[in-house]
């Protein structure tokens, strides 16, 4: 086939063999944007709730209340 | 916060920096290879600069996702003891950000989950999104090497 496109036989037969990779690219890529994706969320999720912290009325001592967390 | 404003940080470790090295060697060659087909190709990449495009990507997502597990907590805003200066802050949340609209916008097409105009969207998206990339890490790691020249120099009054 190459013959008849024209091409380099040694580009052609580089590019097939780069297939065989193929399945690891996609697992390597999703695993690394899976854990890209959860220290995201993670700290996203921490800075959230350090900005509703601020809005949220702190339980006086006197009325008993404790932190249930 | 404003205590790290004056370039005073933690010192990276070891790891921190490794990954941050294979970030950076992976995003050179995927920017050599991408944007500069994008700027100067008149047809789309092929051949073996598409090849050497791809063979980089595993680095960098590798990369990425180590930088992503030891910079988070440095980088948090709000933590000055460890912290860096809020430029970088922001600047490692775009990186990481954008990482990964890169990173699935490069790996989703591979899958049958998207027609003929979505991957043309998501091609888009890739190249856009990696120009953004480029951007804040070539800012990060200048900001970096600035900040470590300054704390490497003796301050002038000697202390």
């Amino acid at each position: 086939m190459w013959e008849l496109r024209g091409d380099n036989r040694a580009l052609a037969s580089t590019f097939a063999f780069t297939f065989v990779f193929r399945p690891m690219l996609k697992y390597i890529s999703f695993g690394s944007a899976l854990v890209v994706v959860g220290v995201l969320l993670n700290y996203g999720l921490l800075g959230l709730g350090a900005i509703t912290a601020k809005g949220r009325p702190k339980p006086s001592p006197a009325s008993g209340e404790t932190n249930r967390l | 916060m404003k205590s790290s404003e004056g370039g005073q940080s933690a010192p990276v470790s070891s790891r921190a920096k490794l990954a941050y090295l294979a970030m950076l060697i992976g995003g050179v060659v995927l920017a050599a290879t991408g944007i500069g087909t994008f700027v100067l190709g008149k047809t789309a990449m092929s051949g073996w600069v598409l090849m050497a495009h791809v063979s980089a990507a595993p680095l960098f997502a590798i990369g990425l996702a180590v930088v992503a597990l030891t910079w988070a907590e440095r980088c948090r805003f709000g933590i000055s003891a460890l912290g860096e200066s809020a430029k970088v802050k922001a600047l490692l949340w775009l990186i990481l950000l954008s990482g990964l609209v890169v990173i699935l916008s490069a790996v989703v097409p591979m899958t049958p989950l998207f027609g003929t105009s979505g991957q043309h969207t998501l091609y888009l998206t890739h190249r856009y999104s990696a120009i953004v990339l480029t951007g804040a890490v070539v800012l990060h790691s200048l900001t970096q090497a600035r900040s470590s020249v300054k704390m490497s120099k003796p301050s002038p009054s000697g202390a």
